[in-house]
C-alpha cells in the first residue's frame, strides 16, 4: 500500500544511531520534561529528607526547601517564557483569567502534590473527589467540546479564561500556549487537592478565578513558614497541627472562596466587545435569604453557606485523618450535574446527586389556582375552596414554582447548557393525556413550547449561541431562571372533553437534565444514550367533574397565606400589579400580623408608581415591626420622593446598621448623600458598595464623578472606564429581537405574562359565552 | 514523499525509523506538532525524550508516532492514528482484528472504545481503539523493553488509556 503525505523525516537514512540519540537529547521538551518532574512526589520527599539531614535547624530546613523550590521555579519559568504567548502583556500571564500566583510567575506542575499523595491519609476525601465535578473539571467531553472550539477559533491563550478554574495547574504551568512544553498529565485531575488547598487569599469577589495561589505546601515550620512541596508522611503524622496550618485556611469555609470560581464574566479581552456577566452563583447567594446580607428578600432564613449545602458532613466510610467524630465534610460537592457521573460510570456519585436533587425542600410546586373561561372568579387556593367543573370547559391552571431553599437561581450558572423545565399534564381517569406540555420528543429534545427555566444568549447575528461559545454572546433574548427565594407563575390552558365523566388528574413537575439535548448531540453526535432526567419536585391534584370540596393539604404544601404570597410574587415579576396586590391582600387577611405582607403591597405599588397608597402599606408594616429593615428601605424611597431627605437618610442608615453588606441599601444611601452634596459620605457608601459588589454600575458611575471632584483623577478615570465597559449596551436588544423573530415557537417565553396552551385558535367558537 | 505503508514494523524497521526521526530533530520536524498530544506529555508517558514522526495515510488517516529510543533494540513508542468515518455505526469492531488479546470495552473514553493488546514480535503493546463522533482513533503504546518496570503490561495499558483520554479530549 502506498501513501503520500507530510512525513517529517528529513535527514538522510545514513544518519546513525549516535546522531539520533544526540538529537533526541536536545529535542525540545526533553530537558524541560525533567524540570517539570523535579520536585514530584518521591523526589520531593527525598529532597526534604536530604535538606533535613544536613542540619537540625528548622530555619535551615525551611530555607533549603524554599531555596530549592524557588530555584526550580525560576529555571522552569525562564524556559516557559521563551515560547509563551504573551498576547495579553508580559505581566499578564493568565489573562483573560483573573487568577494570580504568589511570585507572579509560572509554576512547575511538579510543585503540586498529586491527589494520590494526599490519598495516603485521606482515603475518603480522595474517593469522593475522584467522582466529583472538581476532579473532572477539565477532562470531561462536555467541557472539552466547548473549550476546543475556543482554542480552535480564537487561540489557546484565550482558554486561560476558562482553565483558570477548570485546570489552574495547566494555566500556572504556562501550558496554555501554542507548542506547549508542559506534560499534561494533570488534565486527569482537574482541580486537585493542592489547588484549592494552596490558595492563600482571595483577590476580590470578581470571580473568573479570583484567587491568589501559593506555592503548594503540606507543612509549615515551627515559625509558620510554608515548606514547599511534599514531605514524608511520618513527618506529617508527627506534626498534624502544622500540616493543618499549611493546607487549611479559615476562608475556605466562606462563600467568597467558592465565589472565586462560581462567578464569571466575559471580559473584553475575551470577546472583543465588553464586560458581560456570564453567571454568578455567588451574587445570587448574596442576594438570597441565606446570606443574611439582603434585607429585601421575601422570606428570611438561617445563615447558610455554599459549603453547608454542597459539603454536608456525612459518616466517613474510608479511613481519613480529616474526619471528625467519624464524619467528613463531603468532597463530592453534590449539586445538579448528573452527566459527568453518568458518562464516567460513577454510579455512587450519580445516585447521590439524584438523591440530592430530589431532597424535596429546594422547590415548592403549587397548582395554586384554576380559572374557567367565561368566569372571572379565580378558584384559589386550589384545594382550600369549593368549586365545580364542567365538561367542555376551557380551564386555566396557575402553577407557582417557588425557589424555596436553593441559595442561588434555578437554573444556576450555565443556563444555556443545563435544562430545567416544567412538565404539565392533564390526564383522564384512564391515564390518557388530555394535555401535555414539556414532553421529550422521540429524538430526546424538549418540546419547544415547554416552560423552561433557562435563558437564550444570542450573538451579533441574532442566533442562539450554541455550544457555549460564550465569547460571541452579545445579548440574552430571555432569562426565565427563578432567583433564590422568588416564585414564578406558569400558566396553562386546556380544554376538558365534552364527553368526559370521570375525574381528571393534573400534574406539574419540575424536571432537570444535564445537559440540553442539542448540546449532548453537539458533544457526541446524535448516537449517544439518553442522559438522566431528574424530577426535582411535583404536585398532582385530582379534579372531579361536578362539585369539588376542599381537601386536606399535602405534606409538602405551603400554608395558604404563603401560597397567596408566592402567587403575588409571581404576578409581580410578570408586571401584573393589580393581581399582585390582590394576592398580597389575601396574605394580610390570613396573616394580619405579617409585616412583610404589607410591605409586599407597598413595593408593588412603588413599582406601579402609586406612591401615595404605598405609604399606607409601609406605615402598617412599620407599625407591626418598627425597625423592620425591609420596610425601612422602601420607606426611604418614599421619603426621597416626598423630599424628606433627613428621614430618607435616617431610614437607610438604620438599614445599613442592620445589614452592613446590603448592596441595595449602600447604593441608595450613596445616592441620598450624593443628592445632598455630601460627597465624602457618598464616596464612602459607594466604596462600601464596591466591596460588596465590585461590578456595581452605580458605584462606578458615581465614584467616577466623586473622585474627579476630589481631584483623584486616576481613580476617576479607572471608574469611568469600568462603567463604560460594564454598562448595558443599548444596541444589544436588537440581537435579541432578531432571534425572537426567527423563533416564534419560543418567542412568547420572552414575554413576562404568557400562556401555554393548545387552545388558542378555536376556543372562542366552542365556549358558551366565551370571553376573549 | 512516497513511501511504502507498513502497519506492522519489524524491530529493524523501528530502529531505522527511530534513527531517521532522531536525525531529523534539528530539522523541520521541530516546528511541527502532533495535533492531539504534545511532546512533553509523550515524554512523560514514555519516561524520556521523544522524537515525533508525522504521517498521513490512505483514508485520510493522520498518524503521530512518538519514539523514545534508548538503544537500537530498546525503544518505546506512542502511535496515534485518527481517521474520519463515513459511517459511525459499528465503527470500532472491524478494527478489533488488530488486537492480540480479547478486546475489553472501556467506559468514558470518547463515544466508545475498547482496550486490547497490540504485541508485534518482541514489542509488547497495549492499544485503545475508539471513536469520537465521526472520527476513529487508535492509540498504541508499545515497548521492546520487556524488563523495564515502567513498561509492564499493566503500565502500558494505563499509559494507553491515559493517552487515549487525552486524544479523545482533543477530538471532542
Amino acid at each position: 500500500m502506498k501513501y503520500a503525505g507530510k512525513h517529517w523525516i528529513l535527514a538522510a537514512a545514513t544518519a546513525g544511531l549516535v546522531a539520533s540519540l544526540l538529537a533526541a537529547a536536545i529535542f525540545s521538551g526533553s530537558a524541560f520534561g525533567q524540570d517539570q518532574a523535579k520536585g514530584q512526589s518521591k523526589d520531593q520527599a527525598a529532597d526534604y529528607h536530604s535538606a533535613k539531614g544536613q542540619t537540625s535547624d528548622q530555619d535551615t530546613d525551611y530555607q533549603a526547601a524554599k531555596d530549592k523550590s524557588d530555584n526550580d521555579r525560576k529555571q522552569y519559568a525562564a524556559k516557559v517564557r521563551q515560547s509563551y504567548n504573551f498576547r495579553f502583556g508580559k505581566d499578564n500571564l493568565f489573562i483573560p483569567g483573573t487568577m494570580k500566583v504568589e511570585g507572579d510567575d509560572f509554576v512547575q506542575p511538579g510543585a503540586f502534590p498529586t491527589a494520590s499523595y494526599c490519598a495516603h491519609c485521606h482515603q475518603e476525601a480522595y474517593s469522593q473527589w475522584r467522582q466529583a465535578l472538581h476532579s473532572n473539571a477539565f477532562r470531561t467531553p462536555f467541557y472539552r467540546a466547548s473549550v476546543n472550539i475556543l482554542i480552535n477559533t480564537k487561540g489557546i491563550e484565550f482558554a486561560r479564561h476558562c482553565d483558570s478554574c477548570h485546570n489552574p495547574i495547566a494555566v500556572m504551568a504556562g501550558g496554555l500556549t501554542e507548542d506547549s512544553k508542559v506534560d499534561r498529565k494533570m488534565d486527569q485531575d482537574g482541580l486537585t487537592c493542592a489547588t484549592c488547598h494552596s490558595i492563600q487569599k482571595l483577590q476580590s469577589i470578581k470571580g473568573n478565578g479570583g484567587f491568589v495561589m501559593g506555592i503548594p505546601s503540606v507543612m509549615v515550620d515551627e515559625k509558620g513558614n510554608r515548606i514547599p512541596g511534599e514531605v514524608p508522611y511520618d513527618e506529617i503524622m508527627r506534626n498534624t497541627d502544622r500540616h493543618s496550618q499549611a493546607v487549611m485556611q479559615d476562608f475556605y469555609r466562606t462563600p467568597e472562596f467558592c465565589g472565586s470560581c462560581h462567578k464569571a464574566n466575559l471580559p473584553a479581552p475575551l470577546n472583543d466587545y465588553k464586560f458581560i456577566r456570564a453567571f454568578t452563583a455567588y451574587d445570587e447567594w448574596q442576594n438570597s435569604k441565606f446570606s443574611k446580607r439582603n434585607p429585601l428578600t421575601f422570606y428570611s432564613g438561617d445563615f447558610t453557606t455554599c459549603q453547608n449545602c454542597h459539603m454536608k458532613r456525612a459518616a466517613s466510610v474510608l479511613p481519613d485523618y480529616g474526619a471528625k467524630k467519624g464524619t467528613f465534610a463531603s468532597h463530592r460537592w453534590l449539586a445538579g450535574n448528573t452527566a459527568v457521573p453518568f458518562y464516567y460510570g460513577f454510579d455512587e456519585q450519580l445516585e447521590k446527586t439524584i438523591t440530592f436533587l430530589r431532597a424535596g425542600n429546594f422547590l415548592n410546586v403549587d397548582i395554586v389556582a384554576l380559572k374557567k373561561m367565561g368566569d372571572d372568579k379565580m378558584i384559589a387556593p386550589l384545594g382550600s375552596v369549593p368549586f365545580s367543573l364542567e365538561p367542555n370547559s376551557v380551564v386555566e391552571a396557575f402553577v407557582v414554582v417557588q425557589n424555596k431553599n436553593i441559595g442561588h437561581s434555578l437554573i444556576p450558572e450555565v443556563r444555556d447548557l443545563y435544562e430545567a423545565w416544567m412538565e404539565f399534564t392533564v390526564q383522564d381517569s384512564s391515564g390518557k393525556d388530555l394535555y401535555h406540555s414539556g414532553f421529550l420528543k422521540p429524538d430526546g429534545s424538549l418540546d419547544e413550547r415547554a416552560h423552561s427555566f433557562t435563558n437564550r444568549p444570542v450573538n451579533l447575528q441574532g442566533e442562539f449561541v450554541d455550544n457555549h461559545k460564550v465569547w460571541t454572546i452579545h445579548s440574552v433574548a430571555y432569562d426565565n431562571s427563578i432567583q433564590a427565594g422568588r416564585s414564578t407563575l406558569v400558566r396553562y390552558q386546556f380544554r376538558l372533553p365534552a364527553d368526559i365523566k370521570g375525574p381528571v388528574k393534573i400534574t406539574a413537575k419540575v424536571n432537570y437534565r444535564h445537559f440540553r439535548q442539542s448540546y449532548l448531540d453537539n458533544v457526541f453526535g446524535p448516537d449517544h444514550p439518553a442522559y438522566p432526567v431528574v424530577e426535582i419536585a411535583s404536585r398532582t391534584r385530582t379534579l372531579n367533574m361536578g362539585s369539588n370540596e376542599p381537601v386536606a393539604a399535602g405534606a409538602g404544601d405551603n400554608p395558604d397565606w404563603m401560597r397567596w404570597n408566592n402567587l403575588g410574587i409571581g404576578y409581580l415579576d410578570q408586571l401584573q400589579y393589580a393581581d399582585a396586590i390582590g394576592a398580597f391582600n389575601e396574605v394580610v387577611k390570613l396573616r394580619p400580623d405579617y409585616a412583610d405582607g404589607y410591605t409586599n403591597i407597598a413595593l408593588t405599588e412603588i413599582e406601579w408608581e402609586k406612591y401615595g397608597s404605598a405609604r399606607a402599606g409601609i406605615d402598617k408594616a412599620l407599625a407591626l415591626s418598627p425597625k423592620n429593615a425591609r420596610a425601612l428601605y422602601y420607606a426611604a424611597l418614599l421619603e426621597r420622593r416626598a423630599g424628606h431627605s433627613d428621614a430618607e437618610i435616617a431610614d437607610l442608615l438604620e438599614v445599613v446598621r442592620q445589614y452592613p453588606d446590603s448592596r441595595d441599601a449602600r447604593r441608595e444611601l450613596g445616592i441620598s448623600y450624593y443628592q445632598q452634596h455630601k460627597n465624602d459620605q457618598a464616596m464612602e457608601q459607594f466604596v462600601q458598595l464596591q466591596r460588596i459588589d465590585p461590578d456595581d454600575l452605580a458605584a462606578h458611575y458615581n465614584l467616577s464623578i466623586l473622585y474627579r471632584r476630589a481631584g483623584m483623577k486616576d481613580k476617576a478615570a479607572e471608574e469611568q472606564a469600568q462603567f463604560v465597559t460594564k454598562k448595558f449596551d443599548p444596541g444589544a436588544p436588537t440581537y435579541s429581537l432578531d432571534f425572537l423573530r426567527k423563533h416564534p415557537e419560543i418567542s412568547t417565553e420572552s414575554v413576562p405574562w404568557h400562556m401555554h396552551t393548545d387552545e388558542m385558535h378555536d376556543m372562542s367558537e366552542t365556549v358558551p359565552g366565551g370571553a376573549q | 514523499m512516497q513511501r511504502v505503508f507498513v502497519t506492522k514494523k519489524t524491530w529493524l524497521q523501528w530502529a531505522v525509523a527511530a534513527c531517521l526521526v532522531g536525525a531529523s530533530a534539528s530539522g523541520k520536524a521541530q516546528d511541527e506538532h502532533c495535533a492531539w498530544l504534545n511532546d512533553a506529555t509523550a515524554s512523560g508517558v514514555l519516561n524520556g525524550s521523544v522524537t515525533l514522526d508525522l504521517e498521513t495515510a490512505p483514508q485520510d488517516q493522520s498518524i503521530c508516532t512518538f519514539t523514545n529510543l534508548k538503544t537500537a533494540k530498546d525503544y518505546s513508542t506512542i502511535r496515534i492514528m485518527v481517521q474520519p468515518l463515513k459511517d459511525t455505526t459499528n465503527a470500532v469492531t472491524p478494527h478489533e482484528s488488530q488486537c492480540t488479546s480479547h478486546p475489553v470495552a472501556l467506559k468514558a473514553i470518547g463515544n466508545e472504545a475498547v482496550s486490547c493488546s497490540a504485541d508485534v514480535g518482541y514489542s509488547r503493546g497495549e492499544q485503545v481503539i475508539g471513536r469520537v463522533r465521526d472520527r476513529l482513533f487508535i492509540v498504541t503504546v508499545s515497548s521492546t523493553m520487556a524488563q523495564d518496570p515502567q513498561m509492564t503490561r499493566q503500565l502500558l495499558k494505563d499509559k494507553a488509556h491515559m493517552v487515549a483520554e487525552q486524544l479523545a479530549g482533543a477530538l471532542f
